[in-house]
């Protein structure tokens, strides 16, 4: 066949296209008289957009491609279907603005996301439409300047496309719906186009995290917001700030704080899926059971909105899904949990075991050990020390109180890195041991009551920056010793404790004149 | 048939193959049945209960307990708890709409509001209000987290403090010193991991069950001890009886009973073995330590310890003394906080004034007493009634007590934490303008349960023991780890 041939052909057909176009045209613009109020017709043709949307899709991405396979000589032929499929992807866009006008016009939508969405929608129609125009001006003028018009054109066609599809899956799905599974380089680059504006993780320790902020709203934000947000709000409800969640919407309080079984959002979550009042609404993407443990645990403790996760219990059915989002969360657990050790050997554990030391892991799943010599006091000495030796990574709590022990034991224990809680007291150590402890960098508590250390054994502490709790009781160190080393060391707490000499005086303190009740009995 | 053949008949008897058959099919139920009631789980396990050392759910803050319980329910209104609005409101009847739908213990009829009975005035550097009654705790106040609205399920003073200490305000539940020893095992092996200290005069009303150990084995009960006579009763060796012969005698009853064991497999066998052997050794240990004669005057004038006597004072220096050596847990209970206003000594004036006399050096002392030793910051120290007074005058019977008095009262309470990782001076909750019900940050007794165990690295949902099918636990169904209070 020849191309005047086929031009003669569709010429016939497109005017048949044209006068569909015309008819359909003037039907809409009888309906959409009056916005405000519009009729049932008007809102049934507007229902009809999230189905008719996907008919221009497919027809201009189909001339797209047949575009492409018409340029190979051997496939020349499909260029006689090109004017019937873009004609159709016009028509088809043009009754999916005017849908999607009714739909907009029937309430329940505003926003940036819903305007981009219109204007490009009624682009796309129009540019489609000129590339149909186009299409024929080629035909009879196939000059370069036409060609690449025409080629720019349809390509803008599709661009335009592709934007206003994503931003309709938006606005039904929400924000978010389509890169949450993507690779990270996809989703960045997606981040960048309208309507995704993610925000980064604002805080740096699992604990700081805002409950609210980075672990509720998300969840709104992935299944709610997108009907009950800037861009729609059903049921008059918005669920994407703070003071709207408490506002509430058309069914009432959205929560009752601390009980999450009275709470509407709650309820609607858990009917079954097949209800008419299941949120979200039948065939939408449900919210998982984890999230709605997260809800409901966030609503129970009281629905706080700027509460950190470090304010809060967190129990175990919770946990995980928190913990997935925040990375492992500590409480507040001891810093030298930060430190990776191996295990321990069992068979070291049991040695020191046999000389009568208490040696447990600090907790389930922690290679850290601490150790304890209460059952053996009288009877430990320096001797006994070297048992640990073997253990000297692990053991991060040990406490020889008590003990026997002198210097030369300090002198072993400077080989334990790890030590964070340290009990000296009531031992024969002196200020020349403590020399072994001035390397202590994890050091945290150190208690020296009851031995003969001096301001000069202090000395030995100043370069110990985690040190927080220091017992100086019935030792011989005077209060301006202290004060030297809490100038060097300010986060340092220490005691001398109290001075039995005081104690007359505070004794004299109870015996002062008995109260007497200010109101009296009737 | 004589004698002889009998006994031979009798012998084979027992060796039939039906005689077989009944005593196989007995023997089946009896372990089938045994594996049902779940006596199955702590085999095994029992045998080393005493001295064991279980590891923590995560590392923990405090390593040891003790809980002051002052049995009766002091008035959070002339203590802690400072309304000045129900001065003001003193004497006038109470309004109807505060008695709706309310149960008393005693009030009967439409009672007068009560003002309080005593000044306040704001303690320390953190200005947490403490009234006159308690001189000496002012000193510490800037060391404990004070708990104004605490709440609890009951009003009478058996149900309350049984819930207070085993979760529940039904008998047969295990105590919290009982759960603790049995998630973390005690420090000491010469000493029980939870001992007991009464004063007062009274058990607590609810009687050992408060620090029994429930369906847990028998081996994590409360150890009373007594700070005159012989701490512990029944563990000395009756006169003529040397250690030897003693050590001698305890070792073939515990083989007779380890044979036993063997046959039966009852756990409570070894429970059995366990309290023998540590009994045995308590015969040096306690004796050593429950003996204050020997600490110096001053720590003496601090506490306001009467060595040989029995009171409250004493029973918290040994508390200090046992936590020292390392008991996990030390439950003391001081009764006679009961100020109905039946007589003096039970008014909320002078009588809780006079009460408070008993408790505040002791107490002050307790604290500072463990700080300087370093011990503060790994023992936790609670403090508290089972349940709160009424901002109400208790009129039983309809009419007005003689003396000034206050009715038992479940929804608002005072109590107070110190130590062990919880902040310090630190007012934690809020109660309305007459202190009649928490308004802000409530916390209920499995709260607070709950944030005990979690400070000794126990997870409150994980402590559990299977009980009757289903695994049992102190918070029951509840608890909620107060977050709020932790440094």
């Amino acid at each position: 066949m020849k191309y005047a041939d086929i031009l003669k052909q569709h010429r016939k057909r497109s005017y048949m296209v044209a006068a569909v176009l015309g008819v359909a045209l003037c039907i809409l613009a009888a309906l959409a008289v009056d916005p405000e109020n519009p009729s049932e017709l008007a809102l049934f043709v507007g229902r009809l957009h999230p189905l008719v949307v996907h008919l221009p899709i497919g027809f201009l991405i189909l001339a797209a491609i047949l575009e492409m396979l018409s340029r190979r000589p051997d496939l020349e032929r499909v260029a006689a279907t090109m004017p019937f499929v873009l004609g159709l992807g016009g028509v088809s866009a043009i009754f999916s603005v005017l849908a999607g006008y009714l739909l907009g016009a029937s309430g329940g939508y505003g926003g940036p996301t819903v305007e981009w969405h219109e204007r490009l929608g009624i682009c796309v129609a129009i540019v489609s439409v000129l590339t149909f125009a186009l299409w024929f001006v080629r035909q009879a003028r196939p000059e370069p300047a036409v060609q690449r018009a025409y080629t720019g054109l349809l390509s803008l066609t599709v661009g335009l496309l592709l934007v206003v599809g994503h931003l309709g899956g938006t606005l039904t799905h929400g924000e978010g719906y389509l890169t949450e599974y993507a690779p990270a380089p996809l989703r960045y680059a997606m981040a960048l186009l309208p309507g995704e504006n993610r925000e980064e993780q604002a805080f740096s320790r699992p604990g700081d995290a805002v409950v609210y902020r980075d672990l509720i709203h998300p969840i709104l934000a992935t299944h709610c917001i997108s009907c009950h947000g800037p861009d729609k709000q059903k049921g008059d409800l918005r669920l994407d700030s703070p003071e709207a969640i408490q506002e509430g919407g058309d069914s009432g309080p959205v929560l009752v704080a601390g009980k999450a079984s009275n709470s509407e959002i709650i309820k609607r979550i858990w009917l079954p899926a097949d209800h008419d009042d299941v949120m979200p609404p039948k065939g939408r993407r449900p919210v998982t059971v984890a999230e709605a443990e997260l809800l409901r645990w966030w609503i129970d403790a009281g629905a706080s909105f700027d509460q950190t996760l470090a304010d809060v219990d967190v129990p175990s059915s919770v946990r995980p899904t928190i913990e997935r989002i925040t990375g492992p969360l500590n409480d507040g657990m001891p810093a030298i949990l930060a430190v990776e050790v191996p295990p321990a050997d069992p068979a070291q554990i049991e040695k020191a075991r046999s000389v009568g030391l208490t040696v447990s892991p600090l907790s389930e799943g922690v290679a850290f050990l601490q150790a304890h010599a209460t059952n053996v006091a009288s009877t430990f000495g320096d001797e006994h020390v070297q048992a640990l030796l073997p253990l000297a990574d692990q053991i991060t709590w040990l406490d020889l109180s008590g003990t026997q022990i002198s210097d030369s034991a300090l002198a072993v224990l400077a080989r334990f890195p790890n030590l964070s809680e340290l009990d000296l007291s009531r031992t024969n150590i002196s200020d020349a041991g403590l020399r072994h402890l001035s390397d202590k960098k994890h050091l945290e508590y150190l208690n020296l009551y009851g031995t003969t250390v001096t301001d000069a054994g202090l000395a030995h502490l100043a370069g110990l920056q985690e040190l927080r709790s220091l017992y100086l009781w019935q030792t011989r160190v005077t209060p301006d010793g202290l004060k030297r080393l809490q100038e060097q060391l300010p986060r340092l707490k220490a005691s001398l404790g109290l001075d039995p000499a005081d104690f007359d005086s505070t004794m004299q303190a109870y015996a002062a004149p008995a109260q007497q009740p200010v109101t009296q009995a009737p | 048939m004589d004698l002889q053949q009998e006994a031979r008949h009798e012998v084979l008897q027992y060796i039939t193959r039906r005689h077989f058959l009944r005593q196989s099919v007995t023997g089946m139920g009896a372990m089938a049945l045994a594996t049902l009631l779940g006596c199955g789980k702590t085999l095994g396990n029992a045998s080393n209960a005493s001295a064991s050392l279980q590891v923590p759910h995560f590392a923990p803050k405090a390593k040891r307990v003790i809980f002051l319980h002052m049995a009766g329910a002091p008035s959070q209104l002339e203590l802690f708890d400072y309304k000045p609005e129900l001065e003001k409101l003193h004497d006038q009847l109470c309004p109807d709409s505060l008695l709706e739908g309310k149960r008393f213990a005693f009030i009967k009829g439409v009672p007068k509001m009560l003002g309080p009975q005593a000044r306040f005035a704001p303690r320390g550097e953190s200005g947490i209000y403490v009234s006159d009654f308690l001189p000496h705790f002012h000193e510490v106040v800037d060391k404990v987290t004070i708990l104004k609205a605490m709440y609890t399920d009951q009003f009478n003073h058996a149900p309350a403090q049984l819930l207070m200490q085993t979760g529940s305000p039904r008998l047969g539940r295990p105590s919290m010193g009982s759960w603790v020893t049995y998630g973390l095992g005690s420090e000491n092996e010469n000493l029980p991991g939870f001992i007991v200290l009464l004063s007062g005069g009274n058990q607590p009303d609810a009687g050992r069950s408060v620090f029994g150990s429930g369906f847990l084995p028998t081996v994590y009960q409360g150890v009373q001890c007594r700070s005159h006579g012989d701490p512990v009763l029944y563990v000395s060796d009756p006169p003529g009886t040397d250690r030897d012969f003693r050590r001698q005698a305890i070792r073939a009853i515990n083989d007779v009973n380890q044979l036993a064991y063997e046959e039966t497999g009852d756990p409570e066998i070894l429970s059995r073995i366990a309290q023998y052997e540590m009994a045995f050794r308590m015969q040096i240990s306690v004796p050593e330590v429950m003996d204050i004669s020997r600490e110096p005057e001053w720590v003496h004038a601090m506490y306001g310890t009467e060595p040989g006597k029995t009171s409250f004072a004493n029973n918290c220096l040994l508390a200090r003394r046992l936590v020292e050596n390392g008991v996990r847990f030390v439950q003391l209970f001081d009764w006679g906080w009961d100020m109905h206003g039946t007589g003096p000594a039970e008014s909320v004036d002078t009588g809780l004034m006079e009460r408070c006399k008993l408790v505040d050096r002791p107490i002050a002392a307790l604290i500072k007493d463990l700080e300087q030793r370093g011990l503060l910051e790994e023992t936790l120290i609670v403090w508290g009634g089972e349940f709160g007074r009424t901002p109400m005058q208790e009129n039983r019977n309809g009419v007005t007590n003689p003396f000034l008095g206050r009715d038992h009262h479940s929804e608002a309470f005072t109590m107070w934490m110190a130590g062990g990782g919880i902040k310090q001076g630190f007012s934690f909750g809020e109660t309305d303008e007459i202190g009649y019900f928490g308004i802000k940050d409530r916390v209920h007794v499995h709260d607070l349960q709950a944030t005990i165990l979690h400070q000794l690295g126990l997870d409150h949902e994980r402590l559990t023991y299977r009980f009757q099918g289903r695994d049992a636990r102190l918070t029951d169904v509840s608890g909620r780890v107060v977050k709020e209070i932790l440094a």
